[in-house]
């Protein structure tokens, strides 16, 4: 072995799963934000639809989606990162865990988007995949072999 | 065989190794991940192969190491 790396898709941001939840007002109601790890909006969509929920993109980025009678949304932070805004009708422990699910979803899409990546395009990038497993982890584990590549 | 392990985790995240390669023939393959997996390369390492070659103790890549540490 010469070298391993560790790499995050771009449709994923470097932080916890769900970070700190914080208290705010839109439009005068209380809301409540959850910070998210998501940056990708097709992939959030096909998340949301796959949990049951109606969804759909907004003007400036983001997405608004209802689940039976609850509204939230999804606004881009500063960093391209999408955070979930919920109504003061939905608890914190409904919201957490909703996101919780949704996180499980959207990396779920994420590994399935990565691992078709590499089968479709892995020739053109001068390499050709020898094996492939799953482990009990549900990790794939593909072993690649290699040609020249541009050094 | 030159060859890449790849592990893509059930979180989306991925772990690449390289094999069967010495010294700095490995450290293309860092940028080529990246843009075979759309993704972005924030930690690496050398392993004993590369130093079988070179004999020399190198910082790895440099990567976002900092920022990954700065999130925690």
């Amino acid at each position: 072995m010469s070298v391993s790396i560790a790499l995050i898709p771009v449709g994923l941001a470097i932080a916890s799963a769900i970070a700190a939840r914080k208290e705010a007002k839109a439009e005068g109601k209380p809301t409540m934000a959850i910070q998210t790890r998501m940056r990708d909006d097709e992939i959030l969509l096909a998340a949301l639809r796959d949990l049951g929920c109606e969804a759909k993109p907004v003007g400036g980025g983001g997405l608004s989606a209802t689940r039976g009678a609850f509204e939230f949304d999804f606004r881009r932070d500063e960093n391209g990162v999408l955070e979930a805004n919920f109504g003061a009708e939905v608890t914190s422990e409904e919201a957490e865990a909703f996101v919780t699910d949704l996180d499980d979803e959207y990396t779920r899409l994420i590994q399935a988007r990565v691992y078709q990546r590499v089968s479709e395009r892995a020739q053109q990038h001068g390499m050709a995949i020898e094996s492939e497993s799953v482990e009990a982890d549900n990790s794939i584990v593909l072993t690649l072999r290699v040609e020249e590549v541009g050094a | 065989m030159r060859s890449l392990t790849l592990r893509i985790r059930r979180d989306g995240t991925v772990e690449a190794e390289t094999r069967g390669m010495k010294g700095r023939e490995c450290l293309p393959y860092i940028a080529e991940l990246e843009r075979l997996l759309d993704a972005e390369a924030i930690d690496s390492a050398y392993t004993g192969e590369f130093y079988e070659a070179t004999d020399q103790r190198q910082e790895a890549p440099s990567t976002r190491q900092e920022e990954l540490r700065g999130s925690q």
